[in-house]
């Protein structure tokens, strides 16, 4: 959750016209002039009426927007070209007047969307929310939360900048992983260590300790020698993989499909249950699992460049590479 | 109606509906009250007023060459009868708008119908007040600034629920808005009162209307006679 900082001064606001508008102060000066043109007491009487609109529409659009705060929610995980929910949290600190017709919209930075609550009453607070859809992988900064209001008639649009600087990783878009051929996946299973620990691979046989749990007796051994035989099994180590991408020498498209195929190569490791490390130029991520995991390594290849002078990625030596290349 | 007079299941569109034919009707009493009006249009306003209220949605939007055709000839009419001296120009734009305003009641289907109509409402009020010096005029006012502050803000009100809404919102509207937007009327009204003793009065005189009709009566005029001269005396 990002909360609104007001760098910006708390008087600050901006005043704009809508097309509504501008016809009303047109036609307010129309019947002002005809007023003053003629005399008629009964236009004054028309024109104290649009003035007075006017000025009313002023008093109350202020009294919408004032004392109203705004804390923005990030969603946990947004992924390009996936809708991502980005909330607001509204609230009227006004003791007694409520805020009618406010709109509350990013300002600025990369990411835009809007909302809009028809009724806040006083001391209370509404939560809203605006369907945001990444176009592209990377860093998105927000700048600031404008709170806007055309009440009372829609005639103006009164709003106040509230500075809520704030960032959001937005992970590659999710696609099928590639068809990889058999030289480029050395595919392995769950594999042994040298080390005795728990497993299902037999390492050594010794003689049975007193206490020990009769399933680790090896009975045809235990058979053949006349004294009781265990075993000892070798620690399993989990299935590890690393993703390789050189992006030295790509470019627009073609990195970007690049990207988008580690990504989902990393992914699909994850999900079937082995440790996977990334490996691109210049950055290296060692293998593991888990959620905390999953989202470093999308952050890597969310926020991956090609630069100058990058170095060649170096694969994880214990793992089976799979090397991603840029697709046309 | 009864739906309304008792505010049970007013939805905000209808709530608006209503109120933007409440504020026409009074532009309509306001420019009636001269006297001045074409009797067939003093009749069918009401009537076609009270037709569209009820079967509007049913023919929004159609023969509408129908009403193109009428309007031009309307206004040809108009025109012809201005260049021919017979009729004030001041009155013809007041019948032109009226007719203009029964057409937008047919067809009231966006925000933009809806602005037509409270712009021409005010046009209607704007004929009045250079028609009318009647009393009934300063009544019809008053009520037209009370329902005309409630359609503009609920017209604002309920175009930005359904700009925003995914599918057609049918909320029932809270009293407690109704009685927020009664008191900005009755604000709105302080305002007009304040700004009309206010403002400093001149006259430039250019195309002023000289009323045709010379009678006396008490009124919101502009012209201040002596109709009776009072007579004291003692015992």
């Amino acid at each position: 959750m990002t909360r609104a900082r007001t760098r910006t001064p708390s008087w600050r606001r901006r005043l704009g016209f809508t097309r509504l508008g501008r016809w009303y102060v047109g036609f307010t000066i129309g019947v002002g002039l005809a007023a003053v043109n003629t005399g008629n007491n009964l236009l004054f009487l028309v024109l104290g009426l649009l003035l007075s609109s006017i000025i009313v529409s002023g008093i109350l659009a202020e009294s919408s927007i004032k004392g109203v705060e705004v804390q923005r929610r990030l969603p946990e995980v947004a992924i390009a070209g996936t809708p991502a929910l980005v909330g607001f949290a509204v609230k009227n600190r006004k003791a007694r007047s409520p805020s009618f017709s406010l709109e509350v919209r990013e300002r600025g930075g990369d990411v835009s969307g809007n909302t809009f609550l028809v009724l806040l009453p006083p001391a209370s607070t509404q939560e809203a929310s605006y369907r945001f859809t990444p176009s592209r992988r990377g860093l998105h900064r927000l700048e600031q939360i404008e709170i806007v209001t055309r009440a009372p008639f829609g005639l103006f649009e009164k709003s106040r900048p509230i500075d809520a600087p704030s960032e959001i990783v937005v992970f590659p878009q999710k696609v099928s992983p590639p068809e990889l051929h058999t030289d480029r996946l050395m595919r392995q299973g769950d594999e042994g260590t040298s080390n005795i620990g728990v497993g299902q691979e037999v390492h050594s046989l010794r003689d049975h300790r007193p206490g020990e749990d009769v399933r680790a007796i090896h009975w045809r051994t235990s058979a053949r020698v006349g004294r009781l035989i265990g075993i000892d099994r070798e620690q399993e180590r989990r299935r590890r993989v690393c993703v390789v991408l050189d992006q030295r020498g790509l470019a627009g498209d073609s990195l970007e499909r690049a990207v988008e195929d580690a990504a989902a190569l990393f992914e699909r490791e994850l999900d079937q249950g082995g440790d996977v490390g990334l490996a691109i130029s210049g950055e290296t991520l060692p293998a593991a699992s888990g959620p905390g995991h999953r989202a470093v390594g999308l952050s890597l290849l969310a926020l991956l460049e090609v630069r100058e002078g990058m170095t060649a990625p170096i694969p994880d030596p214990y793992a089976s590479s799979l090397y991603v290349s840029g697709r046309q | 109606m009864i739906d309304l007079l008792r505010l049970r299941r007013l939805n905000l569109a209808s709530a608006q509906s209503w109120a933007g034919s409440l504020a026409v009707a009074c532009a309509f009493c306001s420019v009636a009250a001269g006297g001045e009006l074409a009797l067939p249009i003093v009749v069918a306003f009401p009537l076609v007023l009270g037709l569209a209220l009820a079967y509007g949605d049913r023919v929004a939007g159609k023969y509408q060459w129908a009403w193109t055709a009428l309007l031009v000839l309307a206004f040809g009419t108009e025109v012809v009868l201005v260049i021919l001296g017979s009729e004030d120009p001041v009155l013809a734009a007041a019948q032109f708008s009226l007719l203009l305003c029964m057409h937008r009641l047919w067809h009231r289907r966006s925000e933009r119908d809806e602005h037509l109509l409270l712009l021409l409402s005010l046009l209607m009020v704007c004929a009045g007040a250079a028609l009318s010096a009647e009393l009934l005029f300063g009544v019809s006012f008053v009520a037209y600034a009370i329902c005309a502050t409630w359609a503009l803000a609920l017209t604002h009100l309920r175009f930005e629920v359904e700009r925003r809404s995914e599918a057609p919102r049918r909320d029932l509207l809270p009293r407690s808005l109704l009685a927020r937007l009664a008191a900005l009327a009755v604000l709105g009204l302080a305002g007009t009162a304040l700004l009309f003793v206010a403002f400093p009065r001149m006259a430039f005189g250019g195309l002023r209307r000289h009323p045709a009709a010379s009678r006396t009566a008490a009124g919101l005029s502009d012209h201040c006679s002596r109709v009776a001269r009072a007579v004291t005396s003692t015992a």
